[in-house]
């Protein structure tokens, strides 16, 4: 029986439930091993005058107080995974509260925290710049403008019959992994060193590693077994505590392991980035689109990281699941002084998508017709009305299809009339129900980076091991890859082991991100299969053959299924997988193989802003009813239906898993999960104490999440589709919907609505759009807490 | 430390004793003083408990805390397992209790049971497809089997925590409904899985019978011989801890002072009582502090309410932990030990509850799980704060004299106790018992009128009277697990009618340094008619009468306009009319 299709526990649940599947801190402790932590600039911007580390460095149990002048002279002054402007350890200049510019090893955490008390750092702190609107006062950017254009956006404007002209900002996210950043350094003979951590980028960790201590990349090995969350919050900000360890270990001889606590965790890593959108719309009387002129400036952070990558993410999307004729798209990056901003699942799609999407909500609004209908005319059709602006064409899919099964299977229009009834009725709260989509764009838009590499060894008893240069981070990668493989030698998964990921076995591999993990690991690992069992099918082919029966050798009918091998045309004769193996490596088979695979087809200019950037579209619509308390702002999601295209699963238990958690974190990211600053540039809501995740009781009570066939999709590994991200952007709904809701208390107002809608934003906007209520005391917030824009 | 099965030597009185995983732990000097996980982590080698936060806001670290319980019989003799947060609970707080952590759900086995039914190794001679991915190590439980079959854990960091609780709940006797698991787990972040498919797995076993419980897997009278024989002595012990803040041939912090030299004597003396710990590796880690700079930390168990009193007359300076669910965070944060430190948690004579007549009588020590359900029928809108008091695990340790000495302005039973023109009863051993009205019990930020040698012993709320209406409102960012920003509390009396308002009391919190009570807005009420006008008034009166501060919790507009809106909210709910025309 194939395993490919059925919902096998993941390959560590076991592990997972009984707390046995180790992390980078529960691995044990080395005899002699350091412990390794830094201290931060106490300032977000300015000038270093002293560091003076001389009384840290006489403290007992302490062995290593090093700076940036400490570096070896090889070492490459910046790194960064597109520019390299990041520097491991500023030297003069800071650019971040809490960038690292001491790192310290002790004996101890308690000569460590000693340690870090002892040291002082001066300097001339400057005016931080920490919103968009201040950088873009400041003309201070990161990376170049792009621009994606089709048609005359202008002229289109000017003819339209009725405009909507807005700005819409949507906060940052934090990923809230639950392990943070960690990684352990083993150093090696002969000036190597070797990390074992949490990343989801192991070549990176190797790479960054490699240039900032100047050495050459093969003295590093990076390894990772698995991670407690990623969510791209490991994907390029491991690198530098990494960096660390790895000095550490190299310049004592000593392991050497750096575990952030979360709260510095949250302080000093990237996040999702903080967007504001100013845009203008074109539409007709029935709501259709007919011109849209949007520009994007997201919140970059001090140092370019993937922010250039993530903004075109965010003005691919643009369009979402909607058709615009004429429309020019625009991007820039602030430059801040936050800690630089990074990838973040949905990896600036959100940011996108969700402008476009309360941009119809508002023209149902004026247009006063309904939300839904409004979208469903502008979706992408099949043969018509169905090339991006990037002049990719949306093929093989069931957009529509989409929408309207899930207006049945939610009873949209029912449900609708019975909000209405509601909203007129009550005194004490508010109903909103909306229906949002998502058309998510699947592969890296960076062309280089959509290839993946995979190691096969098949062992003399038929067992396997696999190694690809995906990494484990909870979305069931291995579990796939591992069925993949199973399937490919007709064997049970349990005799498939995913090996834990190092640079080692595959070496310059891609970050296990943009969802495409399953897409290239998982065709790697069968291409690898392919070479293997060609020469297995060779060499069974000779043990098959059968004068007396008139068999002659035929490679092509050896079949490898239910753990054993046989030739089709005489399927009596069988011999287990196990001993067939062992056979044939007594007949010098080569049983292993390194696979390769380049995803093909795509490539994008970012230049014209034209191109294909995507291999497919994973796609899907989500509904949501959400009530919000008119006297205290209080929100409750009350249902949600999700339906998604995700092509065959190979999977399902595992790829729901995605569509629920995706979906949740999109909700999270909508209502309550709120970044805020103060005036140093300092994160006020730095631990679950103060950023609020969903929680269990937040989950809606109603929740149905399904997946819907297309038969169209018939390309990628086994015909499945990525899944990791987009459920992610259809956690959008439940804003909606709260935008629907206020959209009663003033049908002549729009809402005045950002994201994320917390309890204070809805109660807040619903005050402003009754116009003052006796409301003496609503002075602005304290602009500092937040950027928040007028609307 | 030294760990032995039972039943080993009597305890002694300058160490605490606990059973882990049905194994004894007696403790002494700093081990006693660290939070549990770090315990269980670094010394004891149990990392199946994760950390995540550190502050009791996450739930990873979830383990069971076993209080005995006393039975009629000795077949009753049992422990009552509670979930608690064990990065906040100190380790000397398990003093007399059975600490059960993900390892000891299933102490005995040893293979899968799953993998041993698979007769063949090799594939090729038989094929099962139901099997277990992924290495067994222990055997499952019924609840851990269906989380790794219904998809319960993806990147699994939060899954021992999630496990816990939901073992919490099967001790306790409750269900596994989705309803009852949502509940359960309000304590317990998860990032990845959007909980649903939790759910599912538990619901598929909400009829399950044979669910195992922790005293089929204990021999808990065993244990609880062993740990109560010497129940009702006091417990002195000191700690080396490092001096914090203070550097070599720098100026020191109060009430530290360097013992370098004495500290490696003791040592060494700590090591031959140590014997071996469970992990080479990480006892290897802290034995090298002993050459940092040290100082003495007295700490203090006492057996019963009246030698709590004799110590803190002794100590006034002594920091008292009840719970530790704030205390905990403290020490996570950074805050020095004072010299002495007075443990109370679950000290006897300090918890209980009872009804006198026209008063309720709350036991300092009592703790939010037992006050909910002790109040609930007096006070049902109370019980329905309570339910999202802290989480679960904060429940079970938070105590209502924590709540009150701690004083923040945003404590969830102060608007409440202020309404209800409770007193505290503050006790000292040389001046016995006062009683101070709670609302004259503040006199500043954090600031209160205890005496320095003075232990909440009890609060005292008055009953309900006929045609009383209370109104309670908690206002957070999320729903459970999270601090307020805003709360609130009206109490009215209505005349015979229900037509006028006879009486009208009205306390806020995160309003102000402090809980307030507002006497222009119970004027504005009192003796008006019941309306949704005179609440109209009442809160924009409420507005003059407060000075709210924005934070990362909320603004100072979006706190006012709460202050205004809660009337209002109060009296519709009043009227449980939410349809009106
Ligand atoms: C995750 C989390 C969530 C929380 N949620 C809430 C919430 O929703 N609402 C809320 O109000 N609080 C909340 N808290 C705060 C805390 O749980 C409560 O304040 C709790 O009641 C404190 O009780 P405790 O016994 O744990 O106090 P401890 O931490 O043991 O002590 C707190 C203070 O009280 C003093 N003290 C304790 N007992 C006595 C006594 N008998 N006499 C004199 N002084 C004494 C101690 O010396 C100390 O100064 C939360 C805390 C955490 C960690
Ligand atoms: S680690 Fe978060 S509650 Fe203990
Ligand atoms: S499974 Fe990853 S946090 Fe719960």
């Amino acid at each position: 029986m194939p395993s490919v299709g059925r919902s096998i526990p993941h390959e560590s649940a076991a592990g997972h439930v009984t707390g046995t599947a180790p992390y980078i801190d529960d691995l044990p402790r080395y005899a002699g091993e350091l412990v390794v932590g830094f201290v931060g600039a106490p300032f977000a911007a300015g000038r270093l005058t002293r560091i003076d580390t001389t009384r840290a460095k006489k403290l007992p149990g302490i062995t290593e107080v090093l700076t940036a002048a400490d570096l070896p002279p090889a070492a490459a002054p910046r790194f960064g995974p597109i520019f390299h402007d990041e520097p491991f350890l500023p030297t003069d200049e800071v650019a971040y509260l809490g960038q690292p510019l001491v790192v310290i090893a002790a004996e101890n955490s308690d000569a460590l925290a000693l340690a870090k008390q002892a040291v002082t750092i001066e300097g001339d702190p400057t005016d931080p710049t920490l919103t968009i609107d201040q950088a873009i006062e400041r003309d201070r950017y990161l990376g170049p403008i792009r621009h994606i254009r089709r048609g005359d956006a202008e002229v289109a404007l000017k003819q339209a019959p009725h405009t909507l002209k807005g700005e819409f900002f949507c906060n940052g996210q934090e990923q809230f992994y639950l392990e943070s950043q960690a990684t352990l350094a083993i150093p090696e003979d002969d000036g190597n060193v070797r990390l074992i951590s949490s990343t989801q980028n192991p070549t990176e960790s190797q790479v960054v590693v490699a240039e900032v201590l100047g050495l050459p990349y093969h003295k590093v090995v990076c390894e990772c077994p698995r991670m407690g969350g990623g969510f791209g919050g490991k994907e390029t900000q491991g690198a530098i505590p990494a960096a660390m360890v790895a000095w550490i270990a190299l310049r004592t001889g000593r392991p050497t392991r750096i575990v952030y606590d979360k709260t510095l965790d949250m302080c000093i890593t990237g996040k999702r980035h903080a967007t504001k959108a100013w845009y203008r719309a074109g539409y007709d009387d029935d709501g259709t689109l007919l011109a849209l002129d949007v520009t994007f400036v997201s919140n970059g952070g001090a140092y370019a990281d993937l922010s250039t990558s993530v903004m075109e993410r965010t003005m691919l999307h643009a369009d979402n699941a909607y058709f615009v004729p004429d429309i020019a798209i625009t991007g820039k990056i602030a430059r801040t002084n936050l800690p630089p901003n990074t990838a973040f699942r949905g990896f600036g799609g959100p940011q996108g998508i969700v402008v476009i999407e309360s941009i119809l909500q508002d023209i149902a609004q004026k247009t006063q017709r309904d939300a839904f209908d409004v979208r469903r005319r502008n979706v992408y059709g099949h043969d018509a009305r169905n090339v991006t602006p990037y002049g990719q064409r949306v093929q093989n899919h069931v957009l529509p299809e989409l929408f309207d099964a899930m207006e049945t299977r939610c009873d949209y229009r029912a449900r609708k009339s019975a909000v209405e009834k509601f909203n007129a009725e009550s005194r004490t709260h508010l109903k909103g129900l909306a229906m949002t989509s998502v058309k998510f764009g699947i592969s890296f838009t960076t062309k280089f980076l959509n290839q993946g590499n995979a190691l096969v060894n098949v062992y003399t008893d038929g067992s396997v091991q696999v190694s690809t240069g995906g990494t484990e981070m909870g979305q069931g990668l291995n579990t796939k890859v591992k069925q993949l493989v199973a399937d490919e030698f007709g064997i049970a998964p349990r005799f498939v082991r995913m090996m834990t990921t190092s640079t080692e076995k595959n070496h310059n591999t891609s970050p296990t991100a943009a969802s495409a993990g399953t897409d290239l690991n998982g065709q790697a690992a069968l291409h690898a299969c392919t070479q293997i069992k060609a020469r297995m099918a060779e060499f069974a082919a000779a043990q098959f053959a059968d004068e007396s029966r008139g068999l002659t050798p035929s490679p092509e009918h050896v079949r490898f299924a239910d753990g054993v091998v046989f030739d089709e045309r005489a399927p009596d004769r069988r011999l287990p997988f196990g001993d067939f193996c062992d056979a044939a490596r007594r007949a010098r088979v080569d049983l292993g193989a390194r696979g390769f695979y380049a995803t093909p087809g795509v490539d994008f200019n970012r230049e014209t802003g034209q191109g294909t950037p995507f291999f497919y579209f994973t796609t899907g619509v989500a509904a949501a009813e959400v009530t919000i308390d008119r006297f205290t702002g209080d929100l409750v999601v009350d249902r949600c239906d999700v339906l998604m295209d995700v092509g065959q699963m190979i999977n399902p238990g595992v790829d729901l898993g995605q569509l629920y958690g995706g979906f949740i974190q999109g909700v999270g990211w909508c209502t309550a999960e709120e970044l805020c600053y103060g005036d140093e540039g300092q994160l006020l809501s730095k631990s679950p104490t103060t950023y609020k995740v969903p929680n269990a009781t937040d989950t809606p009570r109603i929740f149905h999440v399904n997946t819907f066939p297309n038969p169209k999709h018939t390309i990628n590994v086994r015909w499945s589709k990525a899944v990791g991200e987009p459920p992610l952007m259809l956690g959008i709904a439940p804003f909606l919907a709260c935008r629907h809701a206020l959209s009663f208390v003033n049908p002549d107002r729009l809402p005045p609505l950002n994201l994320p809608a917390t309890n204070e934003a809805l109660l807040m906007a619903m005050v402003a759009m009754r116009g003052s209520s006796g409301v003496d005391c609503a002075k602005n917030t304290k602009t500092s807490r937040r950027e928040v824009p007028s609307k | 430390m030294t760990t032995t099965p039972p039943l080993p030597s009597p305890p002694a009185d300058d160490a605490i004793r606990f059973a882990l995983n049905g194994r004894l732990i007696d403790l002494a000097g700093r081990d006693a003083l660290r939070p549990l996980s770090t315990l269980l982590r670094d010394r004891l080698g149990l990392t199946g408990t994760k950390v995540v936060c550190a502050e009791g806001d996450c739930g990873a670290c979830t383990v069971l805390l076993g209080r005995p319980i006393d039975g009629t019989s000795q077949r009753e003799e049992r422990f009552d397992y509670r979930p608690v947060d064990s990065c906040i609970v100190f380790a000397f707080q398990c003093h007399g209790a059975h600490v059960v952590t993900v390892e000891g759900l299933h102490p005995t086995a040893t293979g899968c049971t799953r993998q041993t039914r698979d007769k063949t190794n090799k594939p090729g001679t038989e094929e099962r497809h139901d099997e277990v991915a992924g290495p067994c190590h222990n055997a499952l439980t019924v609840i851990q089997n269906a989380l790794v079959h219904g998809h319960g854990s993806q990147c699994g960091f939060c899954t021992p925590g999630i496990v816990m609780a939901l073992h919490a709940l099967r001790e306790r006797g409750r269900d596994l409904s989705e309803s009852s698991v949502r509940h359960a787990l309000s304590g317990n972040l998860c990032r990845c899985t959007g909980y649903q498919q939790i759910f599912d797995a538990c619901e598929a076993l909400k009829d399950v019978q044979d669910i195992a419980t922790l005293d089929d897997t204990y021999d808990e009278p065993a244990l609880l011989q062993a740990l109560t024989k010497n129940q009702g002595q006091g417990i002195t012990l000191t700690a080396e801890v490092p001096c914090s803040l203070t550097l070599e041939g720098e100026g020191r912090s109060e009430g530290e002072s360097h013992r370098g030299q004495e500290r490696n004597g003791q040592s060494h003396k700590d090591q031959s009582r140590n014997g071996k710990t469970h992990d080479g590796a990480s006892a290897e880690r802290w034995m090298h502090a002993s050459s940092l700079p040290t100082r003495t930390v007295t700490l203090r168990l006492p057996g019963t309410l009246d030698e709590a009193l004799a110590v803190k007359r002794e100590h006034p300076e002594a920091l008292v932990v009840a719970g530790a669910t704030d205390a905990g965070v403290w020490h996570n944060h950074g805050a020095p030990w004072p010299d002495h430190v007075l443990c109370v948690t679950a000290l006897p004579g300090l918890s209980a509850c009872d009804n006198n007549g026209d008063t309720l009588a709350l036991g300092g020590g009592a703790t939010w799980d037992t006050i909910s359900d002790f109040l609930a029928p007096h006070f049902p809108a109370l019980a329905e704060i309570l339910d999202r008091f802290g989480s679960p695990q904060i429940r079970q340790l938070g105590t209502i004299a924590g709540n009150l000495a701690n004083g923040s302005p945003i404590a969830d039973s102060l608007p409440f106790l202020f309404v209800m023109d409770a007193a505290v009863e503050a006790r000292s051993s040389s001046r016995g018992s006062r009683r101070i009205p709670v609302t004259s019990f503040y006199t500043g930020y954090k600031q209160n009128v205890l005496e320095p040698d003075e232990l909440i012993a009890a609060v005292h709320v008055p009953k309900p009277a006929d045609h009383e209406r209370l109104h309670l409102e908690k206002t957070s960012k999320r729903r459970d697990m999270d601090i307020s920003t805003f709360t609130a509390a009206i109490r009215l009396t209505l005349d015979q009618t229900g037509n006028t308002i006879e009486t009208a009391a009205v306390a806020m919190g995160g309003v102000g340094p402090v809980v307030v009570r507002l006497p222009n807005t119970e004027a504005a009420l009192k003796g008006q008619p019941f309306s949704e006008d005179t609440m109209r008034i009442a809160g924009q009166t409420a507005r003059h009468e407060i000075a709210p501060i924005s934070d990362v919790r909320g603004s100072a507009p979006y706190r006012f306009q709460l202050a205004e809106n809660v009337f209002r909210k109060a009296f519709h709910q009043w009227n449980e009319t939410p349809v009106m025309t």
